[in-house]
This record gives C-alpha cells, sequence and structure tokens, in this order.
C-alpha cells in the first residue's frame, strides 16, 4: 500500500517533469515564434518622423504598410530608402500636403556676357524665393508659368523655396557660340545696336548699306549664311544686303533671326516673320526719364501678328515684340523704333538695360552649343516629382488596422525560467542528481 | 518713323556757338551727294544743357571766343559721349593758342582726359573717301590766317583706336561757312566738305 | 664651566664653517655650471631645447653639493665631536675636554681647576683656524673664478641662459632648424601716423592695424619688435600699387636696439605693403584720403547777362572753403573783344588774396563798367579760383562757374536771349498754367451741380492761383530785365512776351474773381499761348541770324561723281569687368577662410586694396571681413556683403525671356 509520503513523492516527481516538459514547449513556442511574421498594421507618419522610422524599419521588422503625409520636404536619401523599403516588399503610399510643387533649373544664358536663367515651376501665387549658398538672391510670385529668373553672375548652383517644397539645381552644361550678323541701312540704330551686342561679348559681322560707291562691312562674306558659323542674324533695316531667300533657308536649318518691323517690310520675308506692321505710335521727345517702363519712349510699330506667333511684349493693347518657330529655327521681330534713343538719353541705366535687351532679344534665338559638365553633388530639382516617380502618385491614407498585441515577452521569459529552475531544485532539495 | 541723321549745333553759354551758322547745310548737302542715308534736311541747334542734346548723337561745337562750360553743361557733354555721342569740335579762330583753343582744350581735357594726336592713316581718313595724308589742309590755312600755320594733324578723345571726341583748329568751320550756292560753284573735287562725309560715316560705324 | 663654553663656542664656529662653506660650495658649483654653460654657448650655440635647461641644472647641483657638504660636516654640531676634534689637534689636553663633555662622573672641583689651566695653556682658536679657513677657502676658489667667468660673459650671452628664447637667425644665413619654435616678428605692429605739414595735424599711432588711412603725403612709420632675437636680415618690406602690374619696391628697414621701423609715405594711389621675415608673412593696405580741392562759388554775378549799354557798376562776389586751409585765392576777368576772325583777349586779376590757411573765405570786388572801355560786342568773363594749401600732391584748384557778361552790338539781330534758370521756370509756368485752364474748365462742367455759393468759392480760388502764377512770371520779367548791382536794363525780347502773358493772367485773375469763368479762359489759353511762344523759341535759342536753310535732298541726291570706297568697320573690344575679376579673388579667399585664416586674411586684404581702386562700394565689408577674419570673428556677413556689392543683379523677370523656345 502506497503511503502518503510516497503519493506526495510521485506527485512530486510528477510535477518536475511536467514543468520540464512545459519549459521545453515554451522555448519551442519562442522559437517558432521568432519565425513568424509578426501580424502588421499600417504605420501613418510625417516627414519628421521619417528618418528614425526608417531607421528602425531598417533593424527591426518593418510594418506592413507606411503612409508618408508630405508636408515639406522629403530628402533624396529618404525617397530612395522609402522605395527601397518598397521594393522589399513594405506597402508605401504617400499623400501630399504641400501648398504647391516646385521644381527648378539653372540653364546658362545664351549670353557670351555668361549669367544664367533660373526657371521654377510651382502653383501660381505661390512665393518663390531663389538663394545660393550665401542667402537669398531674389524672390518672386510664380504667375501660371511660374517665376523666371535671369543672372549676369555666373551661379554655379541654386535652391529654390516654395510652397513648403525645395529644390536645387546646378549647371548642367556650358555653352559656346556662333557669330552675329547684323544687317542694315547706316545709322544711329546699326551704329549702337552693334555696340550693344560687341560691348557684351558677341562677335559681330556687319553689312550696312550706305551708298553706291560702298557700303560698310565687317567681317569676311561667307557664300551662305550657315547656323554653325551665325548664332543669330540681325535684321534692322529692308537691306538688298542679305537675299531674303538665304535667310530662309538659313532659319529653317536653325538658325536665329531678329527683325524689326521696318525690316519686315520686305515682301520677302513674309515667309518668316511673326506678323506683319501695324500703326505706328510716336515715342516720347525729350526722351522720359521718368517713365516705368522706359521702352515707351520710344515710337512703336505695333505688330499684327501671325496665327503661330507668340506675343512676346506687349504695350497697352498693342503687340510690341513677337516670336515664331520657323523649321528649326526662331524668329524674333520688335516694333520699337531708334532703340538708340533709349541708350544715348535714357535713365542713368538705360545704355546696361539697352544692352541686356537686345542681348535677350538675340538669346531667345540665338543658336549655341551645349556642352556638358560635372555636377558637384546630385540635382534635386523636382522633389516632388521625384516622389511620384519613386512611390507613384499620392493617395489618401489607408485605413489602419489593429496591429496584433505582442506576445508578453517579460512574463514569458519568468515562466520559462520558472519552469526549469523549479524542477531542478525540487531535485536538489531531495537529494537527487 | 524713324529718325534721320541731324547734325546738330551745340548751343553753350559762355562764347560764340552760332559763329558758323551756314556750316550744317554744307555737311547736308555733301552727305546727300554721295550717300544714302536718311537725313535731316535742316540742321538743328540744340543746347547742351538740355535733355534734347541727347536726341541728336552728333553734335558740332564751334566758337571764337573763350569757352567755359557750366555744370550742367559738363555733365551733359561726359554723358553723351559716355553714352555713344560723337562729338566734332572745330576752332572757328584756326589758332593753335588762341582763346577758343585754350578753353575749349581745357574744358574737354577735365572732362575726358588728354587729347591725343589721332594718326594720318587712322581710320576716318578712309571711312568714306580717302585721305591719305590726314586731315585735309584748310582755304583759311594756306592763306595764312590765325596762326599762320598749317595744321597736319587732329586731335582727338580715343577710346583706344575709337575716336569719341574729335578735335580741330583746322577751322574747317570758316571753310564751310559758305552759302550753299557759292560752294556748289567749285569744282568738285576741291570740295573742302568732303572730309564731313567721313567725320559722319566715321561717327555712324564707329 | 669655561671649558664646556670653549667647546660650545669651538662648535658653533665649526658649524659657521660648514654652513658657510656648504653655501660656497653651491654658489660655485651653480655659478660655475652657469659660466661653463655661457661659454660652451659662445663657441657652440646652444640649441633653445638646452639653453632651457641650464638654470634648472645649475640650482640643482647647488643645492645637492650644498646638501652634501652639510651632511658631511653633519658632526660639527655633536659636542662630543668638536671636543673630539680639539683633543686631536690639542694633544696636551690629554683628553680633559672630552671628559667635560661626558664625564664618566662627578668632576671634583679639582679636576675642574685642572682642567681650566691646561685649557688656559693652549690656544683653542687656533686649533680651529686652520680647518675653517680650509673650508671655506676652497669652495671660494672655485666660487671667484665661476663668478668672474659669468660676468665676463656677454651681455647677450648671459641674457641666452637667464631667458632662454628660440632663436630666430643665430647667426647671418643660419636658419634654425623647423622643429625649432620660432615666432613671428611682424605681430603686433605699431603704425604711426604724421599728417602732411600743412594740415598742421599731430601724429597718430595705430596698434596693428590692417590698414592705413590718411592723406597723400603723410608720414607713415612701420615699427616692430623682435630684433634681439636675430638680426633684422630675414625681414624684407616691399611696397606695391593695389592695382597694375607695376613692380613692388624694397623699403629701407632701419634697426635699433630690439626694434625695427620702415618709414613710408603715403602715395596718391592706394598701395599694398608687404612684410617678410622668414616663413611669416603679413599685409598692410595703404589708403590714401584725397585732399579735396577749395570749393568756390560765384555768389555775384548770379548769372549770365546782356547788357544794353557798358555802364554802371557790377559786384563780384565769390565765397570758398577748404578742408584743410586755404592758401590763398583770386578774381579773375577775361576779356574778349573783336568780331569776325580777329578777337583780342586780355586776363586780369582783379583781386587776390593770400589766406593763410583759413577754411573759409570771401573775395569780393566792384567793376566800374564805365571807366573799361568796353564796346558793343565785347564779352567779359568773370570766375573766382582759390588754391589750398596742399604742397604735397597739389596745391589744390577750385574754380567756380563762369559768369559772362556781354556788351549788347546793336548790329546784331534782336534775340530771345533767355537765361537757363528763367527757361526752367517758364516750363513749370507752362505746366501750372495747363493746369489752372483744366481747373476753370472742370469747374464750368460742374456748374449745375454746385450751389452758386460753391461755384463761386472755388473761382475766387482759382483767381487766387492764377494771380500767384502772374506773380512769378513776373519775376521772371525782373530777373531778365536787372542785373544785380546794376538796376533795370531795359525790355528784352522774352520780357516783352512774358510781359503780354502776365497781362492776360491778369485779366482771367479778375474774370475768376467776378466769376466770369468762360471769359477767364479765353484769357488762361491766351497767356498760355504767349508762354508757348517762349518756350518754342527758347529751345532753338536763336542768336542772330541762323540757321539752316534745308536742303533740297531729292534734287542733289547721288549726284557725287568723286570715287569712294568706305573702310571696313573694326569691331568694338568689350571691355573686361574688373568687378568679376575681384570677385573672383572673393571667391578663392572665402574658400579658404575655413583651411587657412591667415591666409585668407592675407588674400582679403589684398582684395581689399583693389576693391579700392576698382570696386570702391564693396571696399567697406571686404575691410570689415578682415578685421573678422584676423580677429577670430564671424566674417560670413561681410562677406555675403562684399560678394552681393560685386555680384551684378539677380532679377525676377517676366520679359522676353519667357519664352524659351529651348534648344
Amino acid at each position: 500500500m502506497r503511503s502518503p509520503a510516497d503519493s506526495t513523492g510521485r506527485l512530486r516527481l510528477w510535477l518536475e517533469r511536467v514543468a520540464q516538459l512545459a519549459g521545453l514547449a515554451l522555448i519551442a513556442w519562442l522559437l517558432a515564434d521568432s519565425l513568424r511574421t509578426p501580424p502588421r498594421g499600417v504605420e501613418v507618419l510625417g516627414p519628421d518622423a521619417l528618418p528614425a522610422a526608417l531607421r528602425r524599419w531598417s533593424t527591426s521588422a518593418p510594418a506592413e504598410r507606411v503612409h508618408l503625409r508630405v508636408d515639406g520636404a522629403v530628402a533624396p536619401a529618404h525617397r530612395e530608402w522609402l522605395a527601397a523599403l518598397a521594393a522589399a516588399g513594405t506597402g508605401v503610399s504617400w499623400e501630399d500636403d504641400v501648398a504647391s510643387p516646385l521644381a527648378v533649373a539653372l540653364d546658362p544664358a545664351p549670353d557670351p556676357d555668361g549669367g544664367s536663367r533660373v526657371r521654377v515651376a510651382a502653383r501660381s501665387g505661390t512665393v518663390v524665393v531663389l538663394e545660393d549658398e550665401l542667402g537669398v538672391l531674389d524672390s518672386a510670385t510664380a504667375s501660371a508659368a511660374g517665376a523666371r529668373f535671369v543672372t549676369r553672375t555666373p551661379l554655379a548652383g541654386v535652391r529654390a523655396r516654395g510652397g513648403g517644397l525645395g529644390g536645387e539645381s546646378f549647371l548642367r552644361d556650358s555653352v559656346s557660340f556662333g557669330r552675329i550678323l547684323l544687317a542694315g541701312r547706316v545709322g544711329w540704330e546699326s551704329n549702337m545696336v552693334a555696340a550693344a551686342l560687341e560691348e557684351r561679348g558677341w562677335e559681330v559681322d556687319v553689312r550696312l548699306a550706305l551708298s553706291p560707291k560702298g557700303d560698310i562691312v565687317q567681317g569676311t562674306t561667307p557664300s551662305r549664311l550657315d547656323p554653325s558659323r551665325y548664332s543669330a542674324v540681325v535684321l534692322l533695316d529692308t537691306t538688298a544686303l542679305i537675299e531674303p531667300a538665304e535667310l530662309l533657308d538659313y532659319v529653317r536649318d536653325g538658325g536665329g533671326l531678329v527683325m524689326t518691323a521696318r525690316a519686315a517690310e520686305s515682301p520677302g520675308l513674309a515667309r518668316l516673320r511673326p506678323g506683319r506692321p501695324g500703326r505706328g505710335v510716336e515715342g516720347v521727345e525729350p526722351f522720359d526719364t521718368t517713365l516705368a517702363e522706359p521702352r515707351r519712349a520710344l515710337a512703336l510699330t505695333a505688330l499684327v501678328t501671325a496665327t503661330d506667333a507668340v506675343p512676346l511684349e506687349l504695350r497697352d493693347d498693342l503687340v510690341a515684340t513677337a516670336a515664331r518657330r520657323v523649321g528649326r529655327g526662331r524668329v524674333v521681330m520688335t516694333g520699337y523704333v531708334d532703340t538708340w534713343r533709349w541708350r544715348m538719353a535714357g535713365g542713368d541705366d538705360a545704355p546696361e538695360a539697352h544692352r541686356d535687351w537686345w542681348a535677350d532679344l538675340v538669346a531667345a534665338v540665338a543658336r549655341v552649343e551645349y556642352h556638358p559638365r560635372p555636377l558637384p553633388r546630385p540635382a534635386d530639382e523636382a522633389p516632388f516629382a521625384d516622389l511620384v516617380e519613386l512611390l507613384g502618385e499620392p493617395t489618401p491614407a489607408p485605413p489602419t488596422g489593429q496591429p496584433a498585441a505582442e506576445p508578453p515577452y517579460g512574463w514569458i521569459l519568468a515562466a520559462l525560467s520558472l519552469l526549469l529552475l523549479a524542477p531542478w531544485l525540487s531535485r536538489r532539495l531531495r537529494g537527487a542528481p | 518713323m524713324s529718325k534721320p541723321f541731324t547734325f546738330a549745333t551745340g548751343i553753350y553759354a559762355s562764347g560764340d556757338w552760332e559763329s558758323a551758322s551756314l556750316v550744317p547745310q554744307n555737311v547736308i548737302d555733301v552727305l546727300a551727294k554721295y550717300t544714302n542715308l536718311e537725313l535731316n534736311p535742316s540742321g538743328v541747334n540744340v543746347r547742351i544743357d538740355s535733355p534734347e542734346v541727347f536726341e541728336y548723337p552728333f553734335l558740332f561745337l564751334t566758337g571764337h571766343l573763350p569757352v567755359f562750360f557750366t555744370p550742367r553743361e559738363r555733365a551733359n557733354l561726359k554723358r553723351y559721349v559716355e553714352r555713344g555721342g560723337f562729338l566734332f569740335v572745330d576752332d572757328h579762330n584756326h589758332d593753335i593758342d588762341g582763346i577758343f583753343h585754350q578753353t575749349m582744350t581745357r574744358e574737354l581735357e577735365q572732362l575726358f582726359g588728354p587729347l591725343k594726336k589721332i594718326p594720318n592713316d587712322h581710320r576716318i581718313y578712309s571711312a568714306f573717301f580717302e585721305f591719305p595724308d590726314g586731315p585735309p589742309t584748310t582755304s583759311h590755312e594756306l592763306n595764312g590766317w590765325g596762326d599762320n600755320i598749317v595744321h597736319d594733324y587732329l586731335m582727338g578723345v580715343m577710346d583706344g583706336d575709337r575716336i569719341d571726341v574729335l578735335y580741330s583748329n583746322k577751322d574747317y568751320s570758316s571753310e564751310w561757312h559758305v552759302k550753299l550756292t557759292e560752294n556748289r560753284d567749285r569744282r568738285e573735287d576741291d570740295d573742302p566738305a568732303k572730309i564731313a562725309v567721313n567725320f559722319v560715316v566715321y561717327a555712324l560705324t564707329r | 664651566m669655561k671649558a664646556l663654553s670653549s667647546v660650545r663656542r669651538a662648535r658653533a664656529a665649526l658649524v659657521g664653517a660648514v654652513g658657510a662653506a656648504a653655501g660656497l660650495w653651491a654658489a660655485g658649483v651653480g655659478v660655475g655650471v652657469l659660466a661653463l654653460a655661457g661659454g660652451f654657448d659662445l663657441v657652440v650655440p646652444l640649441p633653445y631645447e638646452v639653453r632651457r635647461w641650464v638654470v634648472p641644472v645649475a640650482v640643482v647641483a647647488a643645492v645637492a653639493v650644498a646638501l652634501v657638504v652639510g651632511w658631511r660636516g653633519r658632526r660639527a654640531g655633536s659636542l662630543e665631536r668638536v671636543a673630539l676634534f680639539l683633543e686631536e689637534r690639542l694633544p696636551e689636553l690629554d683628553y680633559a675636554l672630552v671628559t667635560t663633555v661626558r664625564p664618566a662622573g662627578a668632576t671634583t672641583e679639582l679636576a675642574r681647576s685642572v682642567l681650566n689651566r691646561q685649557l688656559e695653556r693652549v690656544a683653542v682658536g687656533r686649533a680651529l683656524g686652520k680647518p675653517v679657513a680650509r673650508a671655506i677657502f676652497l669652495p671660494f676658489a672655485l666660487l671667484a673664478p665661476a663668478l668672474a667667468a659669468f660676468a665676463l660673459l656677454p651681455a647677450d650671452s648671459r641674457a641666452r641662459i637667464f631667458e632662454p628664447r628660440p632663436d630666430a637667425v643665430v647667426a647671418p644665413g643660419v636658419v634654425m632648424a623647423p622643429e625649432e619654435e620660432l615666432g613671428s616678428r611682424l605681430a603686433p605692429l605699431t603704425v604711426r601716423v604724421e599728417p602732411p605739414r600743412y594740415v598742421g595735424g599731430s601724429p597718430s599711432t595705430l596698434d596693428d592695424p590692417a590698414a592705413v588711412a590718411a592723406l597723400p603725403g603723410s608720414r607713415i612709420e612701420i615699427v616692430g619688435r623682435g630684433l634681439r632675437w636675430g638680426a633684422a636680415d630675414s625681414i624684407v618690406v616691399m611696397i606695391g600699387k593695389a592695382v597694375g602690374d607695376a613692380p613692388a619696391r624694397r623699403l629701407t628697414l632701419r634697426a635699433g636696439g630690439d626694434t625695427w621701423s620702415v618709414p613710408v609715405t603715403m602715395p596718391a594711389d592706394p598701395a599694398v605693403v608687404h612684410l617678410r621675415d622668414r616663413e611669416f608673412e603679413r599685409l598692410l593696405v595703404l589708403e590714401p584720403i584725397p585732399d579735396e580741392p577749395p570749393a568756390v562759388t560765384l555768389v555775384a554775378p548770379k548769372s549770365d547777362t546782356t547788357l544794353p549799354e557798358p555802364k554802371g557798376r557790377l559786384a563780384i562776389d565769390a565765397r570758398m572753403t577748404d578742408d584743410f586751409g586755404l592758401a590763398g585765392a583770386r578774381l579773375e576777368l577775361l576779356y574778349t573783344s573783336g568780331s569776325g576772325e580777329r578777337f583780342e583777349t586780355r586776363t586780369t586779376v582783379l583781386r587776390q588774396a593770400a589766406l593763410g590757411g583759413r577754411r573759409e573765405a570771401r573775395l569780393q570786388t566792384t567793376l566800374h563798367l564805365d571807366t573799361m572801355g568796353l564796346r558793343p560786342g565785347d564779352v567779359l568773363h568773370i570766375r573766382a579760383i582759390a588754391l589750398d594749401r596742399n604742397d604735397m600732391t597739389g596745391p589744390g584748384k577750385g574754380e567756380s562757374e563762369t559768369r559772362t557778361i556781354r556788351i549788347l552790338d546793336p548790329r546784331a539781330v534782336p534775340n530771345v536771349n533767355i537765361t537757363a534758370a528763367s527757361a526752367a521756370a517758364i516750363d513749370t509756368s507752362i505746366i501750372s498754367q495747363r493746369m489752372l485752364i483744366m481747373r476753370a474748365e472742370s469747374l464750368l462742367a460742374r456748374q449745375p451741380q454746385l450751389t452758386p455759393q460753391a461755384y463761386a468759392r472755388e473761382s475766387i480760388r482759382l483767381s487766387a492761383q492764377q494771380g500767384a502764377l502772374r506773380g512769378r512770371v513776373e519775376s521772371i520779367i525782373h530777373e531778365l530785365e536787372n542785373v544785380d548791382g546794376v538796376g533795370f536794363v531795359g525790355e528784352t525780347p522774352s520780357s516783352k512776351i512774358l510781359r503780354q502773358a502776365a497781362e492776360e493772367m491778369r485779366s482771367a485773375e479778375t474774370e475768376l474773381s467776378i466769376t466770369q469763368v468762360p471769359m477767364a479762359i479765353v484769357y488762361m489759353r491766351k497767356a498760355l499761348a504767349f508762354l508757348e511762344q517762349i518756350r518754342e523759341a527758347n529751345r532753338y535759342w536763336l542768336r542772330g541770324l541762323l540757321t539752316t536753310t534745308p536742303v533740297d535732298l531729292e534734287r542733289v541726291r547721288l549726284t557725287g561723281t568723286d570715287p569712294a570706297r568706305a573702310a571696313p568697320r573694326t569691331p568694338r573690344t568689350r571691355d573686361d569687368d574688373p568687378r568679376q575679376a575681384l570677385l573672383a579673388r572673393l571667391d578663392a579667399a572665402i574658400a579658404l577662410v575655413e583651411r587657412d585664416r591667415a591666409a585668407a586674411a592675407d588674400s582679403l586684404q589684398r582684395v581689399y586694396a583693389s576693391a579700392l581702386v576698382l570696386a570702391r562700394e564693396a571696399a567697406e565689408p571686404i575691410r570689415d571681413a578682415v578685421a573678422a577674419v584676423r580677429g577670430e570673428g564671424d566674417p560670413t556677413a561681410a562677406l555675403r556683403a562684399a560678394r552681393r556689392r560685386l555680384e551684378r543683379r539677380v532679377e525676377a523677370t517676366s520679359g522676353l525671356t519667357d519664352w524659351y523656345g529651348t534648344p
């Protein structure tokens, strides 16, 4: 017959074994749990929390899905990281809360004097701030066509900020130029336009009609107008010194043509000109230096634009300057008369402003060569577009499911310790090995 | 609507600016004879201290009397030349140390720096007609008026090779201050105003 | 007891001798080490690393020797030992002293009296004399020559031992090894500036400046220190222009004691002083502040005038000022007479004065026209000239405007001569008269909407305004018809026309005062027409029979037959913008700031000197940047301001460049 002591002993043994088995089972369960993909939910966060979250997702199990609320700049490295995360299987979506997407591009100006053009695409009404490494350069309110800046100082790189986003662009190209051919009649206009372009750094060939006894030339006379030699032709008057057919071929082959309304009176240029000369408006004499728009003191032949021409400058309701594509080339036509009066009689900055304006006219059409140059580091010209390209279009935030609760690993460890230690203790207490 | 070339005579306060009033029509006449330039058939007189002077990028100054520019005249002339205007000054005295020469050259040098001798092979002497020996001698020089010297060069304020201010003490003002009909009675190859074509063409094409 | 006291006295003497010997030995060894090192250094210059240890070694050796000597003489403090010492040298004492000092038992009175009698018979002092003398003499024999040797060393050598410094140049042409610690003798500098004598100012002193601004001709002395550490041969000072390729010129350096100095005179153009001492370099920019010439104003006559007759008196009044003092002034009259091609000219000094350095002065005189023998057609030019006391680059000469006084020639065709000021006043009057006409017309149009009282009030207000304008026109008339100091000289064609305009204005004023606005407008328009007539004449300022019969262009066009061949045009050269080159240099200096501040400061100083000539508006922020970089401050704001002033502007544009016919 079993004594009560025997029963107790057997119960004790049984409990020891049960505890050991339970401990082993717990260890097996823990092993299985570590191999299991944990139940996931959706993490929603803003860009400020992104750096820490990316680190966490990369070093421990990531969330099943991530949704990013973009209300500011997301660094290029973080964008790439998110894309990698998505490629690794994490669902990544995002929605934008920015006032305006933004893109910036820095190009060299087609101008031998150097300088750059900066184009910033942003929603109309966005205040765009342009900066370089030293600070703010200028600011503007974006129109429907964005914001544009010109600078005569060479810029290696710029940053643009606006609508909560910022972009960075570097000068990707250097430019090489051909020559300009200036044609017309001897007069103050040809004199001062040639001076303005040469002072700006253009190499100018000149063909100016003066007299049956001789015309004024400068530079060699090639047999045909070649766009690889001449970046642009500037035609100031009707003149027999250049054949209209030759001009047409030149422009169609890619050359640029700047012409005045007076030059456009030549019937042979009808196929080139962006418009025909319209009504005339007298200038102001003497030149009014107080005008906010100095060109309003100039006489103007308004342009009646062709259907495919783009008006570039208006004076009141009249088209003052217009442009047009012809074949591979471009033509700009201006109706201003005797712009030399602006240089001579204008305000304190008139000579430079006159040069700038003529240089812009030429730059709008000039055929130049672009040569790639290395960037100091990768640009970030269109952060918003880059995000779309990497992660797809923005979508609303998905419904966030409740993630499964994690097992209480602390308690489990305590239980395991107890299950392993208790049988051992019991054996020791009873003298067993 | 385009403004033609206009021969402008400068009005200044201190001297007898108007002493060669027939010069403009002789110059216009010879320009029309030989070129297709769009020309104003009349000259204009314009105050050099006025904003209107800048509407005429070719400006002629002459006189016999001492010249003392006012501050406004000086400021305007300086701005005028800096912007591309061409100043042609002729000593109506045909004097090398006469009071017009002394005072006018002093004023010009204060404004623009020293007057330099223009080499006689400068482009201005072949800008239209060929003058291989430099500026043609005037009848006043040959007749011994004034200082009895033939001045065989002109002077100028130059920016490199480019002449911005042309200074003459050959007394072209007397040479060209004749009634137009008298001038036309001369044989054409004696037309003393032909050098003016060079001056104007050079000014328009420099 | 006498014997005991004798031993005690002997002990004291011996202890003193030991102390003195220790001291003398210590001094001797210490000085000996110093003298030895100094002597060795004279022959073979010891490096700084050795010399800096000489004094500590001497001190340590001296202390050690003193301790050794003291230790060896320690027994001199023991009475027993002293007694034994004496017994050894005085055997006749028969160990009585030792017994006294260390008695085996009680000493009887008899024994004591016997000892005392023995002591009386011997000379204890004799026993001490030789040992003490020997103890002192030997170290003294070492100390004396060591002292003498050390005293004979040159002061520089002693200084090199006692105040060791890293060597600059040990000997001409010999440079210390690079691992030595070398200091710059180019900082700090003191610059003394003495203005030119004619200014009369007192000299000033600048402490370690980067730039010196002073009048040209100022005497400048650049002073530095440090010659005691090396010869002045390695200090080279050159001066060169801030801009241009002219070679730099070496300046003479003067040496005196520890200081060196370089005298230089402030040039007329900005210059850079380049100081070099071995591998150390430094720049100092010299910025001349020009002495402005005197400002001279001709207060009277106020304007050019044509006098109908050479009568009356003409007051001449000139005021002159100068920043540093006037030397003298004069009133000049240039008189020209003649016609056609024949003119005579005469220059006269009407009044002159020595002004003795006054900063303000006034010169007056009166011309009596009646007595000058003037004739119709004569021209007088009047001006004032002042000279300052600048005897360095001047004297500076200031001239007033020249007034032209003409004597009317009745043979000349009447003219509409008008002064510039009057012409401007007429222009303003025309604008005002147009405004008045517009307001009168507007009042007339509003009459149905206004009450009679309001209408009358407006009309009367316009009348007052017309009256005020009439007053201004009348003052122009007065100016044209009167000459200061002479009085009324007669009507001119301009003043006649203006008088008519004023009459029409008076009529308009009257009509407006009785609310007859339509009638008033008629008179107002007439007045305007007269004003415009003056203005139109003014545009071409006809004087004499002038112009300009039109040429019949069509008739003569291309009728010339002479041959011609237009020469080719030559292109304009584009001027290099010096500001762009300056900007590039500034950018290079900015890049250096993080890496090498000293080099950046030097580069910025050179850019500053060039900016003084090429782009003055950028000079001030560059100067601030130099101060910040040299003073370990933050130069960012100053560099940014400098760069922005050199850069060409950035503009937002909506102009032609909107159309991007993209490449």
